[in-house]
């Protein structure tokens, strides 16, 4: 038996394909990617130069009375698109709560240097005369110093849309935004709110990020992003945000706009590694598994892959894919193996976004019928044997989905979503 | 109703220098400042912590002695749950150092091109690891073979209290029978005390790295006399949802005016019975005071302790205090009576947070 659907309501995005959802899905669907030499910085003796990044013309200026904090700017319009499509208003107090995915944002890499000098430079740390010159320092530059909390945008949305129900922020890396949506689903389910705003934002494409990820030689120097692709060589950093409202109470029925809920919630840890997968993907395997469980289901017709593009994910990820199918198609003969397609081809890697925008594609192709393909991936790496959506969108009659979400670190997080 | 949900089964906590492997002391230190005797840690490699936060340090510190006071075997660990409140991570100071020294120009400003041409060789490789604050956990979590379910919960204070709730509702929904949680902080990281400093808390707060971790189990599932964890209760003022307002933490620009009155009768409301004393750890103290006040109208007669001692410890707040509330259970209450403990926090974050632990004999 399943557990209590969570319906989604609305949802928006902002991404490097477009300023809103509606405006992005186009060129997911066209195989089109929006990955791109890096002009907002110099990256000059960087070993990855390219990014997904959001043109800043895309996104509408931030109110004077917030910070100019680029996961709000990116994080604020798509809520704005998900509320736009709301039949009614959200309702207003304790009934209402947020449930975030967000790392830090991050202090300019010139400020954390001269905090590191206002400090001594050295490893003697003297905090009455840093408190002194960083009190100064940072009253000179009044918001840079201060961008660095995670729960900055989760506490803003709660107070822009007065909720004072829950008001949580996940930081759990590249899942983190797929666990804030697990933690709403189950939030909504416990009856501690009755609607939610969750979803996740990623604004990495930074000299500290980039240089991070690039001494770990985690980003792909041939500057592609080519998830299950043979010549895939690592993953590209990106950013955007995805907006969803979520509740239990089922939305208004429309003709021809049938409507998506969350059936099923999986986590685990890999308890394996820093920055590498299990091998074996246990931990992987463990969350896919429980959240078909907790749906009721053996089997799902799409997966939305987490597909970074990393030789070692892709391959962990399409074998424990097959693992978890595989079982279903022996027991219950004729049934294919599901559809996968990852958007991080088109869209890079947008690291604490990356679990919600992976709900957001698997929504649309839900409610659609048309699934996006994987941008980028023309050779197709023989231990990644799925069955890829390659080139452009397809159409297929599906009801139910798989959206997996896997973090450096080990974090395991799978949602299963279906057609209602 | 703030009753009883589960058994602690160990805590320990890494509170700047001091390391108590159990809750032993724990109240005297962080109430009296009566300083833990010295304990041998198992040494970090330097290789090892050179990959770290402060915080994830910390956590990997506290957790084996958490795991071994609780005398869990490793095959019993691997299926515990995890959730825990997290600060910023951040990169070490000798490693910033590093980097800042390879990206200076020949006029000794910061400049890009000398990052990338040379700071970017100095940092070390897991540098972007160091910087994302789930590591705070994974250190920890990989060596000890946790494969449960885990969370990393943002925290500045009492919203810490989210990641023992979860921990409660996966051993209440027997999703596990063994839960870690807790709270884990450096707030004497540069960019932190940047930040205290900015809002002109510098002052006012000793920011303290510390960490903090219970493990939880079924009611009943320890022989008596064993400690009980409740649902921990999170009260936000309605006061502190005026308006958005600039800077990092919108809850902060009134922290100062807040009232915490209504919230702390609407915590006495949920109390099956008054409790023997009251804990309580809050970010500045004029708040401390101000909740004091409060209470003294709420619940007169029933002492109350400040953990004055415990400086600001940020996500590793709350978790500090339920861990001191243990020992003054164990240590300074009779145990052949039942005695319990309010632990009300109020952090930088905006809620206050109330839990109850309690004791039957």
């Amino acid at each position: 038996m399943s557990a209590t659907p969570i319906y989604i309501h609305a949802v928006g995005a902002v991404t490097p394909l477009g300023g809103t959802w509606q405006a992005t899905v186009p060129g997911l669907l066209a195989g089109r990617s929006a990955i791109a030499p890096i002009t907002t910085f110099d990256v000059r003796g960087f070993p990855c130069t390219v990014g997904a990044v959001v043109p800043d013309s895309e996104l509408p200026p931030l109110p004077q009375t917030l910070p100019p904090d680029r996961r709000l700017r990116l994080f604020l319009p798509a809520l704005a698109e998900a509320l736009a499509a709301l039949p009614a208003p959200l309702p207003l107090g304790p009934r209402l709560g947020v449930f975030l995915g967000a790392e830090s944002g991050r202090a300019s890499l010139s400020v954390v240097c001269q905090l590191v000098q206002l400090a001594g430079g050295g490893t003697d740390f003297d905090h009455r005369q840093f408190g002194v010159n960083a009190a100064h320092f940072a009253r000179q530059q009044p918001q840079q110093a201060l961008l660095v909390s995670s729960a900055a945008v989760a506490q803003h949305v709660a107070v822009l849309h007065h909720a004072t129900g829950p008001v949580q922020t996940f930081s759990l890396a590249c899942a983190s935004s797929a666990a804030a949506i697990i933690e709403a689903v189950r939030a909504l389910r416990l009856g501690l709110c009755d609607v939610a705003i969750t979803g996740g934002v990623g604004a990495d494409v930074d000299p500290l990020m980039l240089a991070g990820f690039g001494k770990l030689s985690a980003l792909s120097l041939r500057g592609e992003s080519c998830p299950f692709d043979i010549r895939r060589d690592g993953f590209v950093l990106g950013e955007g945000a995805a907006a969803l409202i979520l509740s239990r109470t089922p939305p208004p029925r429309l003709p021809q706009q049938p409507s998506v809920a969350i059936l099923g919630v999986g986590r685990s840890l890999d308890a394996y590694h820093l920055t590498a997968p299990d091998p074996e993907g246990h931990g992987a395997e463990r969350a896919m598994r429980q959240a078909l469980s907790d749906a009721g289901l053996s089997h799902v017709d799409y997966v939305q892959a987490h597909g970074t593009s990393t030789p070692l994910n892709d391959v962990v990820e399409a074998s424990v894919l097959g693992r978890v199918f595989c079982d279903t198609r022996q027991t219950m003969a004729l049934r294919p193996l599901p559809w996968v397609s990852s958007f991080k081809g088109a869209l890079g890697h947008p690291i604490a976004a990356a679990g919600a925008i992976g709900v957001l594609c698997a929504h649309e192709a839900l409610r659609t019928q048309i699934l996006p393909p994987t941008a980028g991936l023309s050779q197709p790496d023989p231990r990644c044997d799925l069955p890829h959506i390659t080139g452009h969108s397809m159409q297929a009659p599906i009801r139910t989905a798989l959206v997996n979400a896997f973090a450096f670190g080990g974090a395991n997080c799978s949602l299963v979503l279906s057609r209602c | 109703m703030l009753t009883p949900a589960v058994s602690i089964v160990a805590a320990s906590v890494v509170h700047g220098p001091q390391v108590f492997p159990t809750a032993h002391g724990v109240f005297s230190a962080l109430a009296a400042g009566v300083p833990a005797p010295p304990v041998d840690l198992p040494p970090i490699s330097p290789k090892l912590l050179r990959l770290m936060s402060p915080s994830a340090a910390r956590v990997y510190q506290a957790l084996p002695l958490t795991l071994a006071s609780g005398a869990i075997p490793p095959t019993q660990a691997a299926q515990a749950a995890c959730y825990l409140a997290v600060g910023s991570s951040g990169a070490s100071l000798p490693d910033l150092t590093a980097l800042l020294a390879g990206s200076l120009d020949d006029q000794g400003a910061f400049s890009l091109a000398a990052f990338a041409e040379r700071g970017l060789s100095s940092a070390h490789p897991l540098l972007a690891f160091a910087l994302m604050n789930n590591f705070t956990l994974c250190h920890a979590a990989i060596a000890a073979g946790l494969t449960g379910e885990s969370s990393a919960y943002f925290a500045r204070g009492s919203d810490a209290l989210w990641a023992v709730s979860r921990a409660v509702q996966s051993i209440v929904d027997a999703d596990t029978v063994l839960a870690l949680t807790g709270g884990a902080d450096a707030a004497t990281h540069p960019v932190t005390l940047a930040e205290l400093a900015r809002l002109d808390l510098a002052a006012a707060v000793t920011p303290t790295d510390a960490a903090a971790l219970l493990l939880l189990a079924p009611l009943g599932s320890l022989p008596p006399p064993s400690i009980a964890l409740s649902w921990p209760l999170l009260l936000p003022c309605d006061a502190d949802l005026d308006s958005p307002v600039a800077g990092l933490l919108p809850h902060l620009a009134r922290l100062r005016a807040r009232a915490p009155a209504s919230a702390l009768a609407a915590v006495f409301a949920q109390l099956a019975a008054p409790p023997t004393a009251v804990l309580l750890t809050a970010a500045l103290p004029a708040c401390a005071q101000r909740l004091l006040a409060a209470l003294a109208t709420q619940a007169p007669g029933i002492p109350c302790h400040v953990l004055s001692h415990a400086g600001e410890t940020l996500a590793a707040g709350p978790a500090l205090a339920l861990v001191a509330a243990c020992d003054f259970l164990a240590q300074h209450t009779p145990l052949a009576s039942p005695a319990s403990v309010l632990v009300l926090s109020l952090g930088l974050d905006g809620p206050l947070g109330a839990v109850v632990l309690s004791r039957t004999p």
